[in-house]
């Protein structure tokens, strides 16, 4: 019976998810399958190990496994980027698939995410995945299939260049200006050949055509519940499904009932968040051994903050999440992450504070899947 | 979110011009090379000694940031700031200069991130490297730069006359907008010197190993309202101290290194021993340096 694992975020991101998909990936990676079933290019999972430490964007983090990565008709892929980070991971052989209808993200996406950003400081990264989720439900498209067939891809930038210049037309001077600056040496050529040289990495497939290859299927969630379109708080939001809402939808329409599933909430024993927006009001902490701290201040999510966890949020997001897959068979698990940076914490006054009982609860002590330790198993 | 550092890059490259010389920016995308002469990874010493023509030879290393944060800025400094450096530096009152030009990048997004010249003493010379340098326009989203593989590779792999003959210490200038990277990790080493074997260095060591020979300098370029920000310039200044500059206007590169130079050199050639009336202490007080370069 295949196994799915659902890695999901009870926070505002950041929280590890690339950590325990590399470690469930390390448990049989040869039969096991990573999928990307929300958020796009635009992610930061973070996956270090005794060689490397790399920040995925645009490939699964099972990639140092040899796990490939399917995506998923609702994420978007840049293939400039895909081509920039697969040369840079070559020796590791990164494989992608993509379902046909995944969409594809261009300059003027980015462009137009950017001058709409400048303006309004939403903690958007800047990387134009909202404004491709928007264009697409405008049923302006580009998707994965296209990629192949250069003609196709010279007519789909034209549609979606004339589609952004109307919306930017409608919004004034300011905005338009700065489109036009983030535009201004673009060059469409080169973005063209990324279409095309990206081929030695991705395959476009069904996942039927997959799913028999594989045993285990790891869905690598974005973001965080408290991101969420529906349940993050608006306007901070992602334009995407960061709850199981996705993968559940995907293991039931591929899987019916065969199927076993473990779903593994990520947070960090503190909270955090990197961006404009809300966070709930506790106190700040002080970190220790912080400096491998992959985020980092940056021009259009601003400041990254920390401050303590607060149980109440983490049992908001919980019950978010348990109305996509109450009515479903689930082991659950907890996934605390960063426990070497916050000596102070204690996990024993920490869990009776959550109303949910895990299956295990699981912790890092550092930024690699070694540095995991199974802190309570509940076999009954 | 972490923040997607490929698709920045990506994005940035696809929107700046980075292409120099007859590279198209086509090339840039899909051979990713740096020249072979360039390549540090077989490089045991790059030495600069005294010869008949300049008998007191004085090492400058010249090592320039060349990620896509830069934007265009190595672009214009390599055609036309750095050509006038050895110029500059003669006119300024230094006779026998000998510039080695490093390209640096980051050693966790780039396939190049360190590129090394030879030691030059003529412009034309110098230039063939300035020339040749791969200007990869990467870097990551990461807020930092391999600078500490300029003084890696000065520490290690650089043999001086000045130094080694007449105590007088060279110069060291790194060149960019952002926070160095805490540490080198073993890995680096080896894979981007002629090292086999290797030790994770932290920058403060690694620093601290370069200014036996070297006067050590960084050159913090604000070419952008970004690259002001405190958190652009990171720690240089608890590392370097008085040698961190700040430099608003990129432009004036050259001129800023040759007036270091000379204003450190000046002063260590008197504290030496060395009194046979060469460039080393003749006495340069009176001499507004603006006005030479």
């Amino acid at each position: 019976m295949p196994q799915c694992s659902i890695v999901i975020d009870l926070g505002f991101g950041d929280c590890g998810k690339g950590l325990t998909t590399d470690y469930l990936a390390s448990q049989n990676p040869s039969s096991s399958l990573v999928i990307r079933f929300s958020g796009g290019h635009q992610v930061g999972h973070t996956v270090t190990t005794d060689d490397i430490s790399h920040t995925f964007s645009n490939f699964g983090s099972g990639t140092f496994r040899g796990v490939p990565t399917f995506y998923t008709e609702h994420t978007t892929i840049f293939p400039p980027a895909i081509l920039l980070e697969g040369k840079y991971l070559e020796k590791y052989q990164p494989r992608l698939f993509f379902h046909p209808h995944a969409m594809v993200t261009t300059a003027y996406d980015i462009a137009y995410n950017r001058a709409i950003e400048k303006q309004n400081q939403h903690g958007s990264c800047g990387l134009g995945f909202g404004a491709t989720i928007e264009r697409n439900r405008e049923e302006v498209y580009f998707f994965a299939q296209d990629l192949a067939f250069e003609w196709v891809v010279k007519e789909r930038l034209t549609s979606i260049k004339n589609y952004y210049q109307k919306l930017v037309d409608a919004l004034g001077d300011q905005v338009q200006k700065l489109y036009k600056n983030e535009l201004e040496t673009y060059h469409e050529d080169d973005y063209v050949q990324c279409c095309q040289v990206i081929e030695e990495f991705y395959t476009v497939k069904s996942f039927e055509e997959l799913q028999n290859s594989f045993d285990h299927f790891i869905f690598e969630g974005s973001q965080g519940i408290m991101l969420d379109t529906r349940h993050g708080f608006h306007p901070h939001t992602t334009w995407s499904n960061t709850t199981s809402k996705n993968a559940i939808e995907f293991i039931n329409h591929y899987f019916g009932n065969t199927h076993k599933l473990d779903l593994y909430y990520v947070t960090r024993c503190y909270q955090t968040r990197h961006g404009n927006g809300p966070m709930s009001n506790t106190q700040e902490v002080q970190l220790q051994n912080h400096e491998q701290e992959a985020n980092v201040t940056n021009e259009f999510q601003g400041e990254f903050r920390t401050t303590t966890l607060d149980p109440q949020l983490l049992n908001y997001a919980l019950t978010c999440d348990k109305h996509y897959h109450g009515h479903l068979s689930v082991s659950k698990h907890l996934m605390i992450t960063c426990l070497d940076q916050l000596p102070d914490f204690s996990i024993n006054a920490f869990l009776p504070t959550i109303n949910e009982s895990f299956q295990s609860v699981l912790g890092s002590y550092g930024p690699g899947a070694k540095t995991i330790q199974v802190i309570q198993n509940d076999k009954s | 979110m972490g923040g997607g550092r490929f698709s920045y890059e990506a994005y940035t490259r696809l929107s700046t011009s980075k292409g120099y010389a007859k590279k198209s920016r086509s090339e840039i995308f899909t051979s990713r090379n740096i020249d072979k002469e360039m390549d540090p990874s077989d490089v045991a010493f790059r030495e600069s000694r005294d010869s008949e023509e300049h008998p007191e030879s004085l090492s400058i290393i010249v090592g320039l940031d060349v990620t896509g944060s830069m934007g265009g800025v190595p672009e214009i400094i390599v055609k036309e700031t750095l050509p006038v450096l050895i110029g500059s530096l003669m006119e300024a009152g230094i006779e026998h200069p000998q510039v080695l030009f490093l390209g640096i990048g980051d050693f966790v997004y780039d396939s190049a991130p360190l590129q090394v010249g030879q030691f030059e003493s003529s412009a034309e010379l110098l230039d063939r490297w300035l020339t040749k340098v791969y200007l990869e326009g990467g870097g990551g989203g990461n807020n930092q730069e391999g600078y500490n593989l300029a003084h890696l590779f000065a520490a290690r792999h650089t043999a001086i006359d000045c130094w080694e003959k007449r105590k007088q210490k060279g110069f060291l200038f790194t060149i960019g907008d952002e926070p160095v990277f805490p540490e080198i990790p073993a890995d680096i080493i080896k894979r981007y010197t002629s090292e086999k074997e290797a030790h994770t260095v932290t920058t403060k060591e690694i620093i601290a190993e370069a200014q036996e020979k070297y006067n050590v300098f960084h050159l913090h370029l604000e070419h952008s309202e970004y690259s002001k920000s405190d958190v652009r310039k990171g720690n240089w200044k608890e590392l370097l101290g008085e040698n961190f500059i700040e430099l608003p206007d990129f432009r004036t590169v050259a001129k800023k290194i040759a007036e270091v130079v000379i204003q450190h050199h000046k002063g260590s050639g008197a504290s030496s021993t060395n009194t046979n009336g060469t460039a080393t202490d003749r006495n340069l007080d009176d001499i507004e340096i603006e006005d030479m370069l």
